[in-house]
């Protein structure tokens, strides 16, 4: 559906300007208004694209990005991801096969945060055997117009304005956890053990 | 760069996020703004890269099954250079620089294993201050917030 023609260049116009009107992309493509509305109607309605407004991490209070490579023990993955989908500091998390079995993008106020975070969810972590964390530095590419639209099982939506995560996050739940991950290994080691 | 948006910026942002091809007089009548204002406000926030409107096409649908994740590893003296060239190539969707020395992130997608193999020796050709290129598949994605990204 979408190696066709036509359709590539609605997309190649739409990817520059997302908020294009149907009038303008069919004045540019010589089409009619109505054509371009049904071809990106149907392309919606198969999922095969999405619209996005992508906002800069900046703006939402995000100084500090971290990536993070990290070896969880296997037995208690599904416990680890499902609390990590959970902290709005977690933008990304990816089982990888490799040498590691996580990838994670953490995103944070500052340095002092980060550090914390880490500290607490990894280092301290029983379940977490390995992991390094980047400072990221430099954007030199960043241009996914390809996604994965059907792919993902949490698509993460929330979206909170300066101060307001991150405050919560430090003041409250992060700092008062002291055993941030209930005893998870212990529970499953001692079921699967013989 | 420190991106300033007032309340108003932020009202549009919001509306935006939730529905990036609302209208203007839509997104107008919800902020309490003219058509012209808010049309002047979000071409402005464009500009300043502080917002990035955009169609996104599903790699599933075009066959392409991996989503693969390289970690790159550069003589440090060269990592600019190579990291403009790796950033050129069309195959690769996107390339961070981390503070470890020689060290660049890649995301990229391939079709298959065969596919996946000749994006690596692709990357490994654009220079010779390459030192290693590992690759990890990604499997489940449990987490893929995209409302933010790292823009400027």
């Amino acid at each position: 559906m979408i190696q066709d023609a036509t359709n590539r260049s609605i997309l190649a116009y739409l990817r520059a300007n997302g908020r294009a009107s149907n009038s303008e992309i069919a004045r540019s493509i010589g089409l009619s208004e109505a054509a371009v509305r049904q071809r990106i109607k149907r392309l919606l309605a198969a999922r095969v694209i999405r619209f996005r407004a992508v906002v800069d991490a900046s703006f939402l209070g995000v100084n500090v990005t971290y990536f993070i490579r990290a070896t969880v023990r296997s037995r208690a993955y599904g416990q680890f991801a499902m609390v990590m989908r959970d902290l709005p500091p977690v933008a990304f998390l990816s089982r990888t096969s490799g040498s590691f079995n996580a990838f994670l993008a953490l995103v944070a106020p500052d340095e002092d945060f980060a550090k914390l975070f880490l500290e607490s969810w990894f280092e301290n972590n029983p379940n977490v055997l390995r992991y390094e964390a980047d400072r990221f530095r430099k954007v030199y590419k960043y241009d996914p117009d390809r996604s994965m639209i059907n792919g993902v099982i949490d698509d993460f939506q929330s979206f909170e304005l300066p101060g307001e995560p991150f405050s919560r996050w430090l003041s409250t739940e992060f700092r008062q956890v002291d055993n941030p991950l209930p005893n998870p290994t212990r529970e499953n080691e001692e079921c699967g053990s013989d | 760069m420190i991106v300033k948006l007032d309340a108003l910026d932020e009202g549009i942002v919001r509306q935006l996020v939730a529905d990036p091809r609302a209208t203007n007089a839509a997104l107008a009548r919800l902020v309490g703004l003219s058509e012209s204002a808010v049309a002047v406000r979000v071409n402005r926030m464009v500009a300043e890269k502080a917002l990035r409107l955009t169609v996104e096409r599903d790699a599933l649908s075009e066959g392409l099954e991996l989503h693969v994740l390289a970690l790159v590893e550069v003589d440090p003296e060269f990592i600019d250079d190579v990291a403009l060239k790796i950033s050129a190539l069309s195959e690769i969707d996107v390339v961070f620089g981390t503070e470890r020395a020689g060290a660049l992130t890649l995301l990229f997608f391939a079709a298959d294993m065969d596919h996946l193999n000749s994006v690596v020796s692709l990357i490994e050709s654009v220079s010779d201050k390459i030192q290693f290129v590992g690759v990890h598949i990604a499997g489940e994605v449990y987490k893929y917030s995209t409302s933010y990204g790292l823009l400027s």
